[in-house]
């Protein structure tokens, strides 16, 4: 009943727990402050996971105490220290016990109990409910340690004793007077009598008490008494036998002996006292505390084993990735860490200086005995430096340095100065180029008259040679047959000359292209010219220049007529006749082209007489006006200058406008016979113009290409159809921007104009604008790009007109205007034909288009119906009845009904509701082998599984390195090489 | 007009010799290679009968033994020889390329020869044989006196065991050997008592086999139907797999650590993920007897396997079902299998104790092979492949003749499982849902898995 009480105040006090105050009480515990560590630690809802380790630590402290030989009072709470948990009945209730039991044993320091909550710890929690095993583990362990002798070994049998044990009350009180019984015997004082008695007593109130205990009664009852028994009627009381009390009764003995005078065994015994101290000194600084019982074998192999296979997994694990790489690998080779064959680079090859072969020896011996070697080499060097003295050592390395510095400055800066794009820098810099040009010409007609004489001789020779001879061109068909035919080496040698001529030419005009170039540089020239040079120089050699080129033109033509019959007799294909008439043909269309030739510089001559006047007239009289119309007329006296690179732009530039300003200019300025003057000088500009642009045309129908002068010059010597023209440069697109480049330039020109903000030059600048807008006025509806297309033709049309008949040379305006509207509405005309045309063209290609539809629709309908699945008729008319007279005829025909699925209903077909489609739906059975009958394992859709099987793969579908790289097996082992299980570098050998 | 005759020298079209192969001028314009789905597909279809007609895997049979073979090793560090234990303790060393008996000892066991190992080293030519006379000894081919009549070789050492041996392997690299006989011990090659007994509940060891990639882990199977796995590290067990029949054989994977495969006796061969060994990562299934012995290819890609059915079954280690069988009309029970280090033959060992040689690949070829036979064997190689699944391509590829006896016993299996199967499907209809799940085959053998 007293058990039960306790007991029941155990879960009244664990279903309060919080009360402390009442919990202290009732539980009668000294250590306040342990209890409320330990409550802390242990929650009722945590009791069942507590874990060894914890368990163990908690308790240490207590245990150690018992350990103490004075400390025997702490053993009060030790009766009930005793708990197993073998009550399955009331679970709840065993709980909250066994939490407060742990909390008693850790004050009572039965270490017993720890150990076996530790087992069920480690045990898993099926085991957990105690069974006749983990008693028996309990039993064995305590057995083992040898030093709490609360043995438990006859408890087996019977679980429900042990509440009574737990439970007993009574034993409380008997508690301490075996404790004081404990102490006394421990504290021996020397006092044997008194200890004798004592341990009789507590030797009888063990036998007194074993008895009362169903337990004993049941298990121990028929035993001997043995220290088995013993420790257990002591524990059942209550008492520990701890070490202390084995070695306090030694102690004793030693006492006694130590009367006899056997001093040996008493020393012994203090040494054995002090080596037990000193062991549970370490013992509590080392927190073990009680050396805990083995877990049993097969526990411990079980966890062994756990943990080592969960490390071998571990460290298998480490094969993963290698293992991943090569079931990913798209190809295997085996063995697979061969070092295969090195490549030996170069460095390799120069780096191994040891000689091989014999040869190798040989020269090797031979550079030795010439001291050629390297080492050899090195030794002259160094032997040389020491022959300088120090001085000169050091001058030298200072000179190297100083000379290395200032290379690599120099180099910096090149580098530089090549980056550099701004155009201004270039332009500066050749400025600068020139003006040292010139300088060193200057000083050279200081210094040397005659030698600069020459000098500029040659430069104006060179020059002309090279515009008359026309060696800077190779486009045309001569030429390039030339080029093509050309063996020997001279030919190669001037078409070579040739093209560096032309190269530098091109150099030059694109040098002088731009605007601003052009300008300045006109600029330059016709200061210098004012500035000292003559120009009856320029006069003279400018004649001498057309004289020799006269020469020339003539030389050629004799050539050009030996030419063919020297050729004639020695090439086969040139003897064809057919080539002989090509040739002829060539070489009366070169004979002309010269003549035309001589006769445009015939005219020249007279031009440039006109030209020279009018320079002069013109410098005289504005020079003021705009630069533009000077380069214009110094272009003039330069033939076929501007009818390169810029010379298109100034072509257009330099059309009605431009033109006309000239006259209004003249008329201003001299307001004389302004009327007839500004004609004669407008024919004489135009006819200038027009002479250069056809003799620039002239050369260019041999040499260049797509420039529009042609069509000019064309018209102007063919007299051309205006619509002809117009078509021409309709086609050409480069002329649209020209022109719109023309206009923007124009527009410039105003501007600048007004900035210059002469009088003169805005009256001209307003007129032109005026003009221009009368122009484009007109033509609002259509393009600015007609419009200027236009121009170039008119202006020719009006200067064949004025070079024709001096009658109409009325250079009106009204007239060109009316020009300009004829022409454009004429190709307006004609453009709107065209589209019209279009139209009627498209109309008639779907004229009957209705048609194509109702096709389609029966197409489809036959299609339909070739696929629907049919019935068919199997009567056969007189057959299975009778013939003759009367004859009925059969009611039940023989129709076969279609096959379910043999056709395709049109309702069901997939292209029933689209109107414009036919899907065939029909099989092709002969390709039926070539397809898999399901879809094979690894493939989960059919168009998987035909994506892999669409690329073909042999040599006639691919390339070679595609269907070598395709064939190539998955795996590929070396034949006759041993290959070694897989090994990575993280994994070493162990 | 002049007209010029064409003429060619000689030179430009015939050729020197006969490897002086001109090159052809190839359009590969689509146009001129019309069909070729149907045309690879020919292809295909003749690769796979050529591959037929010239599958003459059987190479030599080496007779000598006048008992059975029941153990067999090959040198993983020299390819020409292989040992072989017969059941009247005699144990053989083969010259392959001679086709010959390179090396005898007569009697070297009394009773039966369990188990051959090679040591490490190829040069040394040494091998370990037990027996069921209790012992463990190692031999040297260099040593002993080669083929002499009348005289025994010595063995050179000898190891006393507490029981029958029934395997031996060794480590890979350090001078260990681990034998099974009622445990497994693990013998240090200079101490005559073993270092450590590795035990766990089995009654009887079968087999012990070291792995060769992680040196360290061995397994065994026992007649208690277990595999169990050890880590010398530890020397501990260190899992036990138990399967519904007992295992005949273990192979580790060369390439992959941790995968090993079994030979069963339920006619399956397993192969496992030592890690994760709940189920097996593939049931290749299609003896119809006890699976006998089991080896990998070195590759690690390919499996061989002996059985009690007298026939070996080659098998790509990922695929379900053989890619090849091998008989002959006189070779018996299959002990003992081994798949040699260059990755191209293979060798059976049977009760009729003759030593077979047999090609890996039925209708490869040896011998060197011009760059263009080697590329068309390929190409041929790769349309089979690709068009395995297309009817007559796969008839033609799967075609085996085999003997009656596997024949009948393999369509009595068939039907077995058909019928169990069906069985089991229908308790499923009438059972309440979800109470009778479909086991998956590759658990379905596996009792359990524990380390406990």
């Amino acid at each position: 009943q007293a058990a039960q009480t306790q007991r029941e105040s155990a879960t009244a006090e664990y279903s309060s727990d919080d009360d402390d105050d009442d919990l202290i009480k009732r539980r009668n515990l000294e250590d306040v402050s342990v209890r409320d560590y330990k409550l802390g630690e242990i929650d009722s809802e945590d009791d069942e996971e507590i874990d060894s380790d914890e368990a163990f630590n908690d308790s240490d402290e207590e245990r150690f105490r018992s350990y103490r030989l004075g400390s025997g009072g702490k053993a009060t709470g030790s009766a009930r220290s005793v708990r197993f948990e073998g009550d399955d009945s009331d679970d709840d209730e065993e709980h909250s016990e066994s939490d407060l039991e742990e909390m008693d044993e850790d004050e009572g320091g039965a270490g017993l109990v720890d150990l076996s909550e530790m087992l069920d710890a480690g045990s898993s929690d099926d085991e957990d409910p105690a069974d006749g095993k983990s008693n028996k583990g309990k039993g064995a362990d305590a057995a083992e340690s040898g030093l709490n002798v609360a043995t438990d070994d006859s408890n087996d049998s019977d679980d429900d004793a042990f509440h009574g044990f737990d439970s007993d009350t009574s034993a409380d009180s008997e508690d301490s007077a075996a404790e004081d019984s404990a102490d006394s015997a421990i504290d021996a004082s020397g006092d044997d009598a008194e200890k004798l008695k004592k341990l009789d007593g507590f030797v009888t109130s063990i036998s007194a008490r074993a008895p009362k205990h169903r337990f004993v009664s049941e298990a121990g009852g028929g035993t001997v008494e043995n220290e088995n028994t013993v420790g257990s009627g002591m524990h059942a009381r209550g008492v520990t036998l701890g070490l202390d009390d084995l070695l306090g009764v030694l102690g004793d003995d030693s006492a006694q002996t130590e009367d006899g005078g056997e001093e040996k065994s008493a020393r012994e015994m203090r040494v054995l006292r002090e080596q037990v101290r000193a062991m549970e000194k370490t013992a509590k600084r080392s927190g073990s505390g009680v050396v805990s019982a083995p877990i049993p074998k097969r526990l411990q192999d079980q966890m062994d084993r756990k943990a080592a296979y969960a490390q071998t997994k571990k460290s298998i694990s480490e094969w993963q990735a290698a293992v991943d790489a090569n079931r990913a690998a798209e190809h295997l080779t085996f063995p697979m860490n061969d070092p295969g064959v090195r490549q030996v680079t170069t460095r390799a090859m120069v780096g191994d200086k040891t000689t091989k072969t014999a040869m190798e020896e040989q020269i090797q011996d031979i550079l030795a005995q010439s001291g050629m070697t390297d080492e050899q080499q090195r030794q002259y060097e160094e032997l040389e430096l020491k022959q300088l003295s120090l001085e000169e050592v050091r001058t030298r390395q200072r000179d190297l340095r100083m000379m290395r510095e200032l290379m690599f400055r120099s180099e910096r800066k090149a580098k530089r100065t090549a980056k550099i794009k701004s155009k201004a820098y270039r332009r500066i810099l050749k400025k600068d180029k020139d003006r040292a040009k010139e300088q060193a010409l200057d000083r050279m007609k200081e210094d040397d008259p005659e030698m600069y004489e020459m000098v500029v001789e040659k430069l104006a020779k060179d020059r002309a040679e090279e515009r008359i001879t026309l060696r800077h061109k190779n486009t045309g068909k001569w030429a390039k047959a030339m080029a093509k035919r050309s063996h020997d080496v001279d030919t190669q040698q001037a078409l070579r000359d040739q093209l560096s001529q032309h190269d530098a030419l091109k150099r030059k005009i694109y040098d002088i292209g731009s605007d601003e170039e052009v300008s300045d540089y006109e600029a330059g020239k016709t200061t210098r010219a004012e500035d000292g040079q003559s120009d009856s120089d320029n006069d003279a050699s400018f004649a001498s220049i057309k004289g020799r080129a006269l020469d020339k033109l003539s030389a050629e033509a004799a050539t050009a007529d030996d030419e063919i019959p020297a050729d004639a007799p020695h090439k086969a294909l040139f003897g064809m006749k057919f080539m002989q008439n090509a040739m002829q043909r060539k070489h009366e269309q070169a004979s002309r082209d010269a003549q035309m030739m001589r006769d445009e510089f015939e005219a020249l001559e007279a031009d440039v007489d006109d030209d020279g006047r009018v320079v002069s007239v013109n410098r005289s009289s504005a020079q003021a006006a705009a630069a533009a119309n000077n380069t214009k007329v110094e272009n003039a006296g330069a033939p076929g200058r501007m009818s390169f690179g810029g010379g298109l732009k100034k072509r257009v530039q330099g059309d009605l406008s431009a033109v006309d300003d000239d006259a209004t200019l003249q008329n201003h300025t001299e307001s004389g016979s302004a009327n007839d003057q500004a004609t004669k000088r407008v024919r004489l500009n135009d006819a200038g113009q027009v002479a250069q642009v056809a003799s620039g045309g002239g050369h260019r129908v041999h040499l260049s290409g797509p420039l529009s002068v042609d069509a000019v010059a064309k018209s102007s010597s063919r007299e051309a159809s205006g619509m002809d023209t117009d078509i021409d440069t309709a086609r050409n697109p480069w002329l649209d921007e020209s022109a719109t480049a023309a206009s923007n330039q124009r527009s410039a020109n105003s501007k600048q104009l007004s900035k210059e903000s002469t009088k003169l030059d805005k009256l001209s600048a307003k007129l032109r604008e005026k003009r221009h807008d009368a122009a484009s006025g007109k033509a609002e509806s259509s393009q600015n790009v007609l419009l200027d297309m236009n121009q170039p033709l008119l202006l020719a049309k009006s200067k064949t007109r004025d070079s024709n008949s001096d009658d109409e040379q009325t250079s009106d305006e009204e007239a060109i205007k009316l020009e300009h509207i004829d022409a454009k509405s004429n190709a307006e005309k004609k453009l709107k034909a065209k589209t019209f045309s279009q139209r009627e063209l498209v109309e008639q290609a779907f004229a009957e288009d209705d048609v194509v539809e109702a096709e389609f629709a029966a197409e489809k309908e036959a299609e339909m119906e070739l696929d629907a699945p049919k019935t068919e008729d199997l009567t056969i008319p007189g057959w299975g009845s009778w013939g003759g007279a009367g004859l009925q005829p059969k009611k039940n025909k023989v129709i076969r009904k279609p096959v379910p699925g043999s056709g395709i209903e049109k309702s069901s077909r997939r292209d029933a509701k689209m109107g414009s489609v036919i899907i065939n739906h029909r099989q092709l059975k002969t390709a039926n082998k070539y397809y898999a009958s399901n879809v094979p394992f690894p493939f989960t859709t059919s168009e998987q599984y035909e994506a892999t099987m669409r690329m073909p793969l042999g040599k006639e579908w691919n390339t070679t390195k595609s269907h070598s790289k395709m064939i190539k097996p998955r795996v590929m082992a070396k034949a006759g090489r041993i290959i070694d299980p897989l090994s990575i570098p993280s994994k070493k050998r162990q | 007009m002049k007209v010029k005759a064409l003429s060619r020298s000689a030179a430009d079209y015939a050729r020197e010799t006969k490897s002086n192969i001109q090159r052809l001028p190839r359009n590969v314009d689509p146009v001129l290679h019309p069909l070729e789905r149907a045309r690879e597909y020919k292809r295909a279809l003749n690769a796979a009968k050529l591959e037929r007609m010239f599958a003459k895997p059987f190479l030599a049979s080496l007779g000598g033994h006048i008992d059975g073979i029941y153990a067999m090793a090959k040198n993983a560090w020299d390819l020409d020889h292989i040992t072989t234990g017969s059941g009247d303790g005699e144990v053989r060393v083969w010259s392959l390329s001679r086709q010959e008996t390179a090396w005898r000892a007569p009697g070297a066991h009394r009773g039966m020869v369990k188990g051959i190992c090679n040591v490490p080293g190829g040069s040394t030519g040494r091998f370990l044989s037990v027996g069921t006379d209790k012992l463990a000894k190692v031999w040297s081919r260099s040593e002993g006196a080669v083929m002499a009549d009348g005289t025994t070789p010595e063995p050179v050492a000898t190891y006393n065991g507490k029981h029958a041996f029934g395997a031996v392997d060794h480590h890979r690299s350090r001078p260990l050997f681990a034998t099974s006989s009622s445990l497994v011990e693990v013998w240090d090659v200079d101490r005559s008592e073993p270092i450590a007994n590795l035990t766990w509940g089995a009654d009887t060891v079968n087999t012990v086999r070291m792995n060769q990639t992680e040196v360290n882990v061995l397994a065994s199977c026992g007649t208690d139907r277990s595999i169990i796995l050890y880590d010398l590290r530890t020397n501990s067990p260190l899992a036990k797999l138990v399967m519904t029949l007992s295992t005949n054989a273990i192979a580790w994977n060369p390439m992959e650590a941790f995968v090993f495969a079994t030979a069963n006796e339920d006619h399956n061969v397993y192969t496992f993920d030592m890690r994760r060994m709940d189920h097996a990562t593939n049931v290749l299934r299609d003896h119809v007897s006890a699976v006998m012995d089991v080896d990998y290819a070195p590759t690690g890609q390919e499996l061989v396997s002996g059985s009690y059915d007298r026939s070996v079954r080659l098998w790509d280690a990922a695929r379900g079902h053989s890619r090849d069988v091998y008989h002959t009309k006189r070779m018996q029970r299959v002990f003992c299998v081994k798949y040699t280090q260059d990755n191209a033959y293979v060798l059976s060992g049977s009760d009729d104790s003759n030593l077979r040689l047999w090609r890996a690949r039925a209708s490869e070829r040896m011998g060197p092979k011009s760059n263009r036979e080697r590329a068309t064997i390929e190409y041929a190689e790769k349309l089979k492949d690709r068009y395995k699944h297309v009817d007559d391509v796969r008839k033609v590829l799967r075609q085996r003749n085999v003997p009656k006896a596997i024949k009948r016993a393999s369509q009595t299996k068939h039907d077995m499982h058909a019928s169990r199967r069906r069985k089991e499907e229908n308790e499923r209809k009438t059972a309440r849902a979800g109470s009778k799940p479909r086991a998956p085959e590759r658990s379905k053998a596996i009792l359990g898995v524990t380390s406990k």
